[in-house]
């Protein structure tokens, strides 16, 4: 009796046997503390620092601006941006009031320069409306997703008008001028 | 830029511009391609700067562009590396303004008259330099923290780039300037100054489609700590009983001291139907809970979200209050005194002394005597005739565990909310003691 149920048993226990051999196989081929074998699990992390690259247009000219003619549209001045955080892009003029002013070929003429009656204007280019330019800065692409590699551009035109309360330069080699600064940023 | 690019570039600026003005005309002009622009510049209807007169630009890289620190007095933060991405050799300036935002994110900075007038202020070196095409240069930030300032800093280094020839060139000059964003952490030398954030929803509004992208959950939040905060948050839109039908997550966005940021999130609206809901939006700074609030909208016909807006500043407006004789006020809010907690009958008697109809909208919570939110059903009901009262009943749809407990009704009134409360209690029998 007992030894029927010991052959009986024999093909459980062989079973058994095996299967913790195999355990004991496959345990040591999976990845364990360096203590404890000769493998290691080393984790490997990063941070990208955030980088910010942007080409900007330069100065334009509107040339001759003839009074009581449509105002003057400039080509598009394209902001080309790579960044790898969201990003906006901001403009403003040197001028509070954003009229161009009587510019000698080194500095804006002293005491009283001569100023445009009508403030510059500036619209992105797949804008709708045009706005006066200030000294405060204006938002002209905010909420930007990173670009990629690629980069991104952002076209502005600016407008121009002119009338007869814009007096005509005396001196040839003066003209109206503005500076305009763009600024790139990425967001917080 | 090559000649046909800048053809096509000045086309595509004149079919904006006459799109603008002539309405449906532009798509038109566009395929006629040249012949609409040469026939628009001989009619005189516009004219354009000489091609050609724009002047080369400059091309500058800041790496890092935003800093996180935690720093003081004297340290030196960077180095940043400037880098002539261009073609041309550019004079460097590198000047450090006071930085906040706007509600989008999107930097603010004012110059500094008075370095020893602001908290925290950074000179840079260099400050100027000239780099050649694909030059670089590493420049550090000293922070100068004044004497016994602590809290968050937030100084913009920016960089000015001018082509070192030529610079006054044109019309319309051009001066490029980059950003680098720094968040400064100074710590407090006394362990009673704490640096926290303290985010408050201060409006809430629901705009869009239900039908096509979702509808959109705008949250605007100030925060008045002394510190920036990380902030995100979920919305959950409730059905008039107050049960989740659907919900989503803000867009996580910094927000620094003294300013306000929106949040937006897009919520999946396929689930909602033709009726009123409450938006609840619970907002967390660095994934702690920080402020939540209602707001009750409608989804009409088409699925339309009729877009809602609520200003959280303050306190809701006493609805007994009489300074504006038209706003419509809650009479009453009646509650059985002592109810048994179930199927709790619910009165908001609304009277409009105006002369338009009133379209009630909002929502009654009850809150416990912790004043924890116990739960929110949508206040809804008939339009109320000119001078007339309406009575809106409500069944609360949950069983309520005895205890004391505050309900509120509230109406949102144009962009305003109108509040009225009243205390009552549910009895029941109270087994004190353990189980064995």
């Amino acid at each position: 009796m007992n030894s029927r149920l010991m052959l009986r048993r024999m093909p459980d226990i062989a079973i058994v046997s095996v299967a913790v051999a195999m355990i004991c196989v496959v345990g040591l081929s999976l990845p364990t503390d360096a203590g404890t074998s000769d493998r290691a699990t080393v984790p490997v992390t990063c941070k990208v620092v955030a980088a910010l690259e942007a080409s900007f247009p330069g100065a334009v000219s509107l040339g001759n601006l003839d009074v009581g003619a449509p105002p003057v549209l400039s080509a598009p001045q394209t902001v080309t941006v790579r960044s790898n955080a969201p990003w906006a892009l901001k403009i403003r003029s040197d001028a509070q009031d954003g009229r161009m002013r009587q510019w000698t070929g080194t500095g804006y003429a002293t005491p009283a320069p001569r100023t445009m009656a009508a403030p510059l204007e500036w619209k992105r280019q797949d804008g709708a409306d045009f706005a006066p330019i200030s000294g405060n800065e204006a938002v002209v692409a905010a909420g930007m997703p990173p670009t990629g590699s690629a980069g991104a551009t952002v076209s502005v035109v600016f407008r121009q008008a002119a009338s007869y309360d814009d007096e005509a330069l005396p001196d040839p080699a003066h003209a109206y001028r503005i500076e305009v600064t763009y600024v790139a940023t990425q967001t917080y | 830029m090559s000649e046909p690019r800048e053809s096509a570039a000045i086309l595509s600026t004149l079919g904006g511009v006459a799109g603008d003005s002539r309405g449906g005309a532009r798509n038109t002009w566009l395929r006629n391609g040249k012949t609409a622009f040469a026939a628009l510049v001989c009619a005189g209807v516009i004219s354009l700067a000489s091609p050609g007169a724009a002047s080369q630009g400059v091309s500058i890289r800041v790496s890092p562009a935003s800093i996180t620190a935690a720093v003081k007095d004297g340290d030196t933060i960077g180095p940043v590396l400037v880098t002539n991405r261009g073609t041309s050799a550019v004079d460097v300036q590198g000047s450090c303004e006071m930085g906040g935002h706007d509600q989008a994110g999107v930097p603010v900075h004012h110059a500094i008259k008075d370095p020893g007038a602001v908290a925290v202020y950074i000179t840079l070196d260099p400050a100027e330099f000239r780099l050649p095409p694909g030059g670089s240069r590493p420049v550090y930030a000293k922070v100068h923290v004044n004497r016994g300032f602590s809290g968050g800093a937030y100084p913009i280094i920016l960089f000015r780039a001018r082509r070192a020839e030529a610079p006054s060139e044109g019309d319309i000059g051009a001066t490029p300037q980059v950003a680098v964003l720094t968040l400064l952490t100074v710590a407090p030398r006394s362990p009673v100054v704490r640096l926290e954030a303290e985010p408050v929803l201060t409006s809430l509004a629901v705009e869009g489609n239900a039908d096509r992208n979702g509808i959109r959950v705008i949250a605007t939040c100030e925060n008045a700590g002394n510190i920036h905060a990380s902030l995100s948050g979920v919305v959950l839109i409730r059905d008039c009983d107050g049960k989740v039908a659907t919900q989503g997550a803000l867009a996580s966005a910094m927000c620094l001291p003294g300013y306000a940021r929106a949040l937006s999130g897009l919520v999946d609206a396929a689930p909602l139907r033709k009726g009123t809901y409450i938006a609840e939006v619970r907002l967390t700074a660095a994934g702690r809970a920080a402020d939540s609030a209602l707001i009750a909208f409608r989804v009409l016909d088409g699925m339309h979200v009729a877009s809602t807006r609520i200003d959280l500043r303050g306190k809701p407006a006493a609805s007994h209050g009489s300074e504006r004789p038209m706003a419509p006020r809650i009479a009453r809010l009646t509650v059985p005194a002592v109810s048994e907690g179930r199927d709790l009958p619910l009165e908001v008697a609304l009277e409009n002394p105006d002369s338009s109809l009133l379209d009630p909208i909002g929502y009654v919570e009850i809150w416990d005597y912790q004043m924890k939110r116990v739960g929110v059903v949508a206040l809804q009901g008939a339009s109320t005739a000119p001078g007339d009262l309406t009575v809106i009943r409500l069944t609360w749809p949950e069983a309520l565990a005895p205890g004391y407990y505050t309900a509120r009704a509230t109406l949102q009134w144009r962009s305003e909310r109108l509040s009225v409360s009243t205390p009552f209690v549910v009895g029941g029998s109270i087994t004190l003691g353990s189980k064995r």
